[in-house]
């Protein structure tokens, strides 16, 4: 082969061969994990994020007690038997807090998952083609979405879900999915909007134009390409967006308008406990509103933690912004 | 293109390209009808033969990088007919060319920015086989190892990431990537710019064998004088969204013809002192695309400019076999004699 001599030519510019670079990216990948835990802050949110998805899991095996069961006192505080006391029928208030915490966490999840699927393809789609019809129709979209206050939108939205009896297949979908989704469309137009501007700013890159140039199609653009370059912003949102999703899940179920009794979960908890804490039923309201406050810190940091690792354009701390600053001048070159 | 010199069918056939922009303006402009438009090409017909190589030359908003992606249709041109192994590729529905991208392809600018930073190099060289459905995972893993050996890189590039290796073996895989599929055309914009000189050199090493090689047709878009001779066969110069004179290499450097062409040669810098010329360099600034000159373009920087420069656009006419130049002040070639193509209209 007649250019095989070129070979020669080069290690002249060949700074892989330093082994330190070589392993770089993947080092990069494994130890998000281990400079999360490194710091302690992010320790801390990583413990708490982990202690509740284990309350989720199988918090409720460790449940003394049937949470529906009534008992024969009712209104007891704190005992050994009942830790966290009983409420207005007697039932065991431990028990249905376990419970709770699963449908809380559930639901949770369940709505973030739904919101950064659809989110993140409808905005990915809409910066595709941005400034066209699709752009439009999708954004405004969003729009008339994020211009209902959130505790308008969710009753109303599981209220219409609910009137029909959906099933997907041979599974009927329970009251607590149709909250979760509901949540979710409320929750949609955040991770549309992260996901379009991401996109905007990656369609001016030239692997984009690469791509058509070789016969991509639109889907190899989307999943293959765009999808790993714009990860980062939408992750760091999933973290916040699943507090804010718990807190309406409590909020709107505190109402009447989620979670329906005799299910638990925190925001049913302390609307059973709404009558009784005048009469000094304290316990009744502290754990589940510890229980949300907590989750919704622990998430929160944990964001904020992944934004500083993921996300280095959106970097706080001013001796990240300056190392940050000078890779991007790099890059300029 | 010439009519004198017999040339093979050319394999690709442009005529009369024109690519539109709008720019600025909101909705009360478009609907008063003043919306702004940039001529980044207008107007440009060019052949180019099978196995040859044309370069495209010009300063910084000449329209050279559109010409490259009005023709693989990555920008829609606005107007005119791009024909391609015969087949008119600006009528094509969009799975047809598609299909149809596995015969041209392109190599760009940028090694980093063109390459999906988050794909180890196999996946990236594997990707247009990928989307074509060509071959199985393992067939294509062959197949990049053969490649990565055509551009001079070997195996142990396979799983490094874009980040881990140099401009100049990224843009051999960028390289690599553009044969993948076998095509005959490759449209090249400035592959080397990005490059540190010394390694540009072995990129365009590599270039030079690979077209001879596998008999590749490019379009190889340039602003560096030094890199163009070095690979063209043919020169077109551009101004302004329009071909100002064509030739073959020999032509164009030993007798530029049109005033620009002999100021862009001029400003080249030549490693020899002895051939350094008293050639005016071209005055001022390129003009806006959207506010053009009237008449000649280059009107207004041209150090031999008349009246009739100012009022009237010079149609590109053949001054010597194989070259055309669009000037009024260059007489035509006794040789030639009033065969004058009317290829750009004005």
């Amino acid at each position: 082969m007649a250019i095989t001599e070129t070979k020669d030519g080069i290690p002249a510019d060949n700074p892989a061969d330093n082994p330190a670079d070589n392993s770089a990216h993947r080092a990069d990948e494994v130890g998000l994990l281990r400079r999360l835990t490194s710091r302690k802050l992010s320790a801390i949110s990583l413990a708490g994020v982990g202690f509740f998805l284990l309350l989720a899991l199988v918090g409720p095996f460790f449940a003394p007690f049937d949470p529906a069961a009534l008992g024969d006192e009712p209104l007891t505080g704190p005992s050994a038997q009942n830790w966290m006391g009983t409420d207005s029928v007697g039932r065991d208030v431990f028990s249905r807090f376990l419970h709770g915490s699963r449908v809380s966490i559930l639901v949770g999840f369940l709505a973030v998952l739904f919101a950064l699927v659809v989110g993140s393809l409808l905005g990915m789609l809409a910066g595709m083609k941005s400034g066209k019809l699709r752009d439009s129709v999708i954004m405004r979209l969003m729009d008339v979405i994020l211009s209902f206050p959130l505790l308008v939108l969710v009753p109303v939205i599981t209220g219409i879900l609910a009137q029909r009896q959906l099933s997907l297949g041979p599974v009927s979908i329970t009251p607590e999915v149709l909250v979760a989704i509901a949540i979710g469309i409320v929750l949609v137009p955040v991770f549309a909007r992260i996901a379009r501007a991401s996109v905007l700013a990656e369609m001016r890159e030239d692997y984009v134009t690469a791509v058509r140039s070789f016969g991509g199609r639109g889907k190899d653009i989307l999943f293959r390409n765009l999808l790993p370059n714009i990860s980062a912003p939408l992750v760091v949102q999933a973290a916040f967006a699943l507090a804010m999703a718990v807190s309406v899940e409590a909020a709107v179920s505190f109402l009447g308008l989620g979670v329906q009794p005799p299910g638990a979960s925190w925001g049913t908890l302390l609307a059973d406990a709404r009558q009784y804490v005048t009469l000094g039923a304290w316990w009744l309201v502290v754990f589940p509103s510890i229980a949300i406050a907590l989750f919704v810190l622990f998430f929160n940091l944990l964001g904020d933690q992944l934004r500083d690792e993921l996300d280095p354009r959106a970097k706080s701390t001013t001796k990240k912004s300056k190392k940050s600053g000078a890779s991007a001048k790099g890059e300029q070159k | 293109m010439t009519e004198n010199v017999p040339t093979p069918a050319p394999l690709l056939s442009v005529k009369d390209l024109h690519t539109h922009f709008p720019v600025g303006g909101g909705l009360l402009t478009k609907l008063r009808g003043q919306q702004q438009i940039v001529h980044a090409l207008d107007g440009v017909s060019v052949d180019i033969a099978p196995r040859q190589t044309l370069a495209i030359i010009g300063e910084s908003g000449s329209g050279k990088s559109t010409m490259g992606r009005s023709i693989l249709r990555l920008e829609e041109p606005t107007g005119g007919s791009v024909s391609f192994r015969g087949r008119d590729i600006t009528s094509l529905s969009r799975e047809e060319l598609r299909r149809e991208r596995q015969h041209m392809q392109m190599v760009f600018q940028n090694p980093y920015s063109s390459v999906n930073k988050r794909n180890r190099l196999v996946d990236i060289i594997a990707e247009p086989l990928r989307v074509h459905g060509v071959g199985d995972a393992s067939s294509r893993r062959q197949r990049s190892v053969e490649l990565l050996e055509l551009v001079g890189l070997n195996r142990d590039f396979l799983h490094r990431y874009p980040h881990e290796v140099s401009g100049g073996q990224l843009q051999r895989v960028g390289i690599a990537r553009a044969l993948a599929t076998n095509p005959e055309f490759l449209v090249a914009d400035e592959p080397t710019a990005s490059l540190d000189v010394s390694v540009r050199a072995q990129v365009m090493n590599l270039l030079t064998d690979l077209k001879s090689e596998l008999g590749l047709t490019m379009m190889f878009i340039s602003h560096d004088l030094a890199v163009v001779s070095y690979i063209a066969d043919q020169i077109a110069v551009m101004y302004l969204g329009r071909i100002v004179e064509i030739g073959s290499k020999q032509q164009l450097e030993s007798a530029p013809q049109h005033p620009y062409t002999k100021a862009l040669f001029a400003a080249a810098p030549k490693p020899d002192p002895r051939l350094r010329k008293k050639e005016s360099a071209p005055l001022g600034e390129v003009p806006n695309a959207i506010t053009r000159p009237t008449g000649c373009f280059y009107s207004p920087r041209c150090p031999l400019a008349e009246a009739k420069c100012f009022t009237d656009y010079p149609r590109l006419e053949t001054k010597a076999a194989g070259q055309q130049v669009a000037c009024h002040l260059v007489a035509p070639s006794p040789l030639v004699g009033a065969t004058q193509l009317p290829i750009t209209p004005v």
